[in-house]
């Protein structure tokens, strides 16, 4: 990676961890396991699709998830791993199915995946945190299936959004893809 | 991000990830409500000794009702009441260990990693993010005032009005922002091969080693308390 990248990388970094800023205060107090990555997702879905869509190389979405992970850190190290382990996941998935992001499909699964990526360990620290009860509506099916479904459906729209934001931008002449 | 109290130097950067992620870990194991609240008491006057005191009541302010709220859920899903003061508590834990990380000063957290031997990208990276919110804050600021001026109230405009007049100008604004940066950095000698020196190297202070110690107390007491069967 060079210098260029890991600016631009920051940068999206920075704005997704605005968007969160915004967006999870507004559910903070709503006791739906989940509802934490739901809120943001299809912004996030956006910002990971357009800053993928510049930088073309395996390790960008990992490293959006690192920097935006330690932000966060400096509120709670649960909230670091979590970001950190949804980004490595992704990224391994992308690795393993596309081998790079030079093509479109690629940038739009690693974006897509991201968010629903994090409800795991989310409903894992709800769990332990919300006691025997909490743990009893975590492990219905139809919170989790709930949870996970609409976060993927916003992420992945979000995703497309951003591919379709980075296609004009690239049109326009702003976007230089970085391979 | 919030500061210690004033008069008092904080803690060592790296040395608060480690309180924090120790306190989380630890109070899993914890069983027991009545130690869970003493291991949260005794903590709390430890760090606030060490300067944390206005942090933490400013941590709990949110915390508690916060916990209230999961900890009554608890009690109506069932939970009885150890179970809803067992929810509050565990709250409570990871709104304490939130205190140890939230009072980091960015700077001192970049240089720190630096210190350790973290590649130059990744302080370089953090350092960027932290330091751009306030910026793109600003860039929003004055793109809708760029709205407003053309007539366009941001809170009224359409969805294509918005896509067209604030997402794609503040994408272009990210990409130039981004772009002069890269060149000044690379101006300057920035590089993420070479390996980054401290102008001002973070020590080990004497305070450090006190906190640690009284860490390790309250850690090592829970373990016995809990051993001997005492609660």
């Amino acid at each position: 990676m060079k210098i260029g990248d890991i600016v631009f990388l920051a940068i999206i970094a920075a704005c997704v961890t605005i968007i969160g800023f915004v967006t999870v205060p507004l559910v903070l107090a709503i006791p739906i396991p989940g509802i934490r990555s739901l809120a943001p997702a299809f912004f996030y879905g956006i910002l990971m699709a357009i800053g993928l869509m510049k930088v073309r190389k395996i390790g960008s979405l990992f490293l959006i998830a690192l920097f935006n992970g330690l932000v966060l850190l400096m509120m709670s190290w649960v909230m670091f791993a979590n970001n950190l382990l949804a980004g490595l996941i992704a990224e391994l998935l992308v690795l393993l199915i596309f081998k790079s992001y030079d093509v479109e499909r690629a940038v739009f699964i690693g974006a897509g995946l991201y968010m629903p990526l994090t409800i795991p360990v989310s409903l894992l620290i709800t769990a332990w945190a919300g006691g025997a009860g909490m743990q009893r509506l975590i492990t219905d099916p139809f919170v989790i299936c709930g949870v996970l479904l609409g976060t993927g459906i916003l992420s992945f729209v979000g995703a497309f959004v951003g591919i379709k934001i980075g296609r004009e931008l690239k049109k326009a002449g702003v976007l230089k893809v970085q391979v | 991000m919030w500061s210690v109290d004033s008069n008092k130097i904080p803690l060592h950067p790296l040395g608060n990830i480690i309180y924090s992620i120790v306190t989380l870990s630890w109070g899993l194991l914890i069983r027991d409500v009545r130690l869970l609240y003493i291991f949260i008491f005794s903590l709390v006057i430890l760090f606030s000794f060490a300067g944390y005191f206005k942090a933490v009541i400013k941590v709990y302010r949110i915390v508690i009702p916060l916990g209230a709220v999961v900890g009554l859920l608890a009690f109506l899903l069932g939970d009885g009441l150890i179970g809803s003061l067992m929810t509050l508590g565990r709250i409570s834990l990871l709104g304490f260990s939130s205190v140890l990380v939230v009072t980091i000063d960015a700077t001192g957290l970049a240089r720190s990693l630096t210190q350790v031997g973290a590649p130059r990208w990744l302080s370089l990276g953090f350092l960027i993010t932290v330091r751009f919110i306030p910026v793109l804050k600003e860039e929003i600021q004055r793109i809708r005032e760029a709205m407003m001026v053309r007539g366009v109230n941001p809170k009224k405009a359409g969805l294509q009005i918005t896509y067209r007049a604030f997402v794609l100008p503040l994408i272009i604004r990210l990409i130039k922002i981004s772009d002069t940066l890269a060149v000044s950095l690379e101006t300057r000698g920035f590089s993420t091969e070479v390996k980054g020196t401290i102008y001002r190297p973070l020590h080990w202070s004497v305070k450090d080693c006190f906190v640690s110690f009284g860490f390790i107390i309250c850690i090592i007491s829970v373990v016995f308390i809990q051993w001997i069967g005492l609660f």
